[in-house]
């Protein structure tokens, strides 16, 4: 432990220099701004900063590059809590508590508890990465495709408790989620399935396209129908009122606790992402809340728990890059790339081979950390008053966001197409209350979970026994089906008393 | 509630009857691993048995809760827009990003808003160009030129 705090003082050293403050800098607030933009996503903006980055130092890349990948995930707080567009998957669990405080007046505390969330579990992160890297590193090589399938199982069965109070159309939601998730062609076989000679299809359906569609314009189409002309958000006029209380801190100690450790560990696994940390982070703190009811409808720690834990898996996502050279995102693969073309070799021996360049990057995440909450917090109330726009004015240019982001994919008309669509749908599933939240974490789930079952069935000749075998996959598995049953009986338990106290 | 949710079970029974004949030609297991058709023909044994449920469960227990809204007005005011985009997103290409917002923002806010106050006119002129001037030049993000470059 002494040894990494050496190292880390020694990567301060280089961290704090003008030019590496400023790469910092540059990388937290254009991170902020792609991550407040549905459709640029961090991996894509990192991508095109590679070729631009070539006549910096490595470690000043490296540090602007890890700032923008925190940035993005400050941003996605922004437009999931003001408009309920989640600009990337891990933003899904915040736009349900979060837009529903934007309903009530409470944008800006919703917003301050973001960033103070992000902030906290952020550095408990990167925490985690300083002293623990090793060590997690690995049990993030022991994570084979049984233990992601059964990860993937407990992610959708905690997708149960967002079902509201019909669990069959919640049971509907997600196996079309996952019916769209089947669409294009088959990984392991290569034939395609359900693309109806569009080729266009072949690469299956972009998550942006769905998320824009099904929550962000179907939320606009409501509103436009029931004459939202007027400001439809109640903006509270004193600036107090426009950042988080002492007591909504204080009542989500909970969530930045068990966030933060969630999204650390689940960070650390290759391929897992923060969307499956942020919804198990939501999940558990759904479980343990002292207000459970309020889930769904505006529960202060229903944005804390998502948001830290989609935060802290930044720390846990360098864990496998640097210690293993496994990037465990696309972003990540982007900085993969980055430490190759500086000739670097990425796994074990970076640590020791270069020490310089690993611990300025871990240094630089907590200074890009405290910058973001720095720049996001006093934003807080600059972005809360956006809603104080009539919504007549307000939802063209959301539409305009919108038709952007969905075009700027991949250039093609055809997903605006697919976009309309999916609004349509997201619209008609309002009408009927088919919850489009399931639907769209199932969507994502879908094919990491089909794959990995795949995987598992290869490995093991067909042999379903291997979930069986494998203690973490066994331990996730019986969680996933405790929780199941433990949901879906306190549902039929409610129900049961609801129809009693009627009776009588 | 009772009607659309016998609507909502119907639907969905429809649908995985689709799914088993849109996967038919999909193996369902390969040699030692789920085919490409495991998961489809599973999910539309879901559908089919809980759209089932859902619609039967109409005439035994039905739902509670209010059916869905049917404003007139409203849903003219829906409809003109899914129109409107539709009619945006057709001429994207050929007019380029700010022609087509300006039409889209033209359409909303003078043919189903009604509005045409200075503050409405300002918006319709202003908006596309600064989304255009934030995304493409800022943010190097490709948009449609169009006949006229922008």
């Amino acid at each position: 432990m002494l040894d990494s705090l050496n190292s880390l003082a020694g990567g301060f050293a280089t961290a704090l220099t003008p030019m590496n403050l400023l790469l910092a800098l540059i990388g937290v607030t254009l991170g902020t701004i792609v991550g407040v933009l549905p459709g640029l996503g961090p991996s894509a903006t990192l991508a095109i900063l590679l070729p631009v980055t070539f006549g910096l130092p490595p470690e000043g890349t490296l540090i602007m590059m890890a700032g923008l990948y925190y940035g993005a995930k400050y941003g996605g707080s922004t437009t999931a809590i003001l408009l309920n567009i989640p600009g990337e998957s891990a933003s899904i669990m915040t736009t349900i508590d979060g837009y529903a405080l934007a309903k009530q007046g409470k944008a800006g505390p919703a917003l301050g508890i973001a960033a103070i969330s992000s902030f906290v579990a952020g550095t408990v992160g990167v925490i985690g990465l300083t002293f623990l890297a090793p060590v997690v590193a690995d049990f993030a090589v022991s994570f084979g495709p049984p233990e992601f399938f059964a990860l993937t199982v407990f992610g959708l069965t905690t997708i149960v408790l967002l079902a509201g109070d019909s669990v069959l159309k919640g049971i509907l939601a997600t196996a079309l989620g996952l019916l769209l998730a089947t669409v294009g062609a088959d990984i392991v076989s290569g034939q395609a399935r359900f693309v109806f000679g569009q080729i266009e299809l072949l690469d299956g359906i972009d998550f942006i396209i769905v998320a824009i569609g099904v929550f962000a314009v179907a939320e606009v189409l409501s509103n436009v129908e029931h004459q939202a002309s007027t400001t439809i958000f109640a903006v509270p006029r004193k600036f107090r009122e426009l950042m988080p209380t002492w007591a909504d801190i204080k009542y989500c100690r909970t969530a930045f606790a068990q966030s933060s450790v969630i999204g650390f560990f689940v960070g650390v696994l290759p391929g897992a992402g923060s969307t499956i940390a942020s919804f198990i982070s939501y999940g558990l703190q759904k479980r343990i809340s002292k207000h459970p009811e309020d889930f769904g409808n505006g529960a202060m720690d229903g944005v804390a728990a998502p948001e830290g834990a989609n935060n802290s898996e930044t720390g846990g996502a360098m864990v496998p890059l640097l210690t293993l050279g496994i990037p465990g995102s696309a972003a990540t693969a982007v900085m993969l790339a980055a430490l190759i073309i500086y000739g670097f070799r990425p796994g074990p021996q970076l640590f020791t081979e270069q020490p310089d360049l690993v611990w300025a990057i871990i240094a630089s995440m907590y200074i890009g950390n405290l910058m973001c909450v720095v720049l996001n917090l006093p934003l807080v109330p600059v972005f809360a008053s956006i809603l104080r726009i009539p919504y007549v004015y307000l939802y063209p240019g959301i539409l305009v966001v919108c038709l952007v982001g969905v075009y700027s994919l991949s250039g093609s008309v055809y997903d605006l197409w697919l976009f309309l669509g999916f609004a349509l749908a997201g619209y008609l599933a309002r009408k009927v209350d088919l919850p489009p939240a399931p639907l769209l974490l199932a969507f994502v789930l879908g094919s990491l979970a089909e794959r990995a079952l795949t995987q598992s069935l290869v490995i093991s000749d067909g042999d379903a026994t291997i979930f069986f075998q494998r203690p973490i996959a066994l331990v996730l598995l019986v969680l996933a089906v405790l929780l199941l049953v433990s949901t879906l009986f306190g549902k039929t338990d409610t129900f049961r008393k609801k129809v009693l106290e009627e009776e009588d | 509630m009772k009607r659309v949710d016998l609507g909502v079970g119907i639907f969905f029974v429809v649908l995985g009857l689709f799914v088993v004949y849109a996967a038919q030609d999909l193996a369902v297991f390969t040699r030692n691993s789920p085919g490409p058709g495991f998961l489809p023909r599973g999910l539309a044994i879901i559908f089919i048995v809980t759209g089932s449920v859902l619609a039967v469960k109409q005439f035994v227990r039905p739902s509670t809760g209010s059916a869905p809204s049917m404003d007139p007005a409203g849903t003219g005011r829906v409809v003109a827009i899914f129109v409107l985009l539709g009619i945006v997103i057709a001429t994207m290409e050929p007019l380029g990003f700010i022609v087509s917002m300006l039409i889209l923002m033209a359409g909303v806010m003078f043919g189903i808003e009604r509005t045409f106050t200075k503050t409405a006119i300002l918006t319709v002129a202003l908006v596309p160009v600064a989304f255009w001037t934030l995304f493409a030049v800022l943010l190097g993000v490709r948009l449609p030129e169009g006949l006229l470059y922008f």
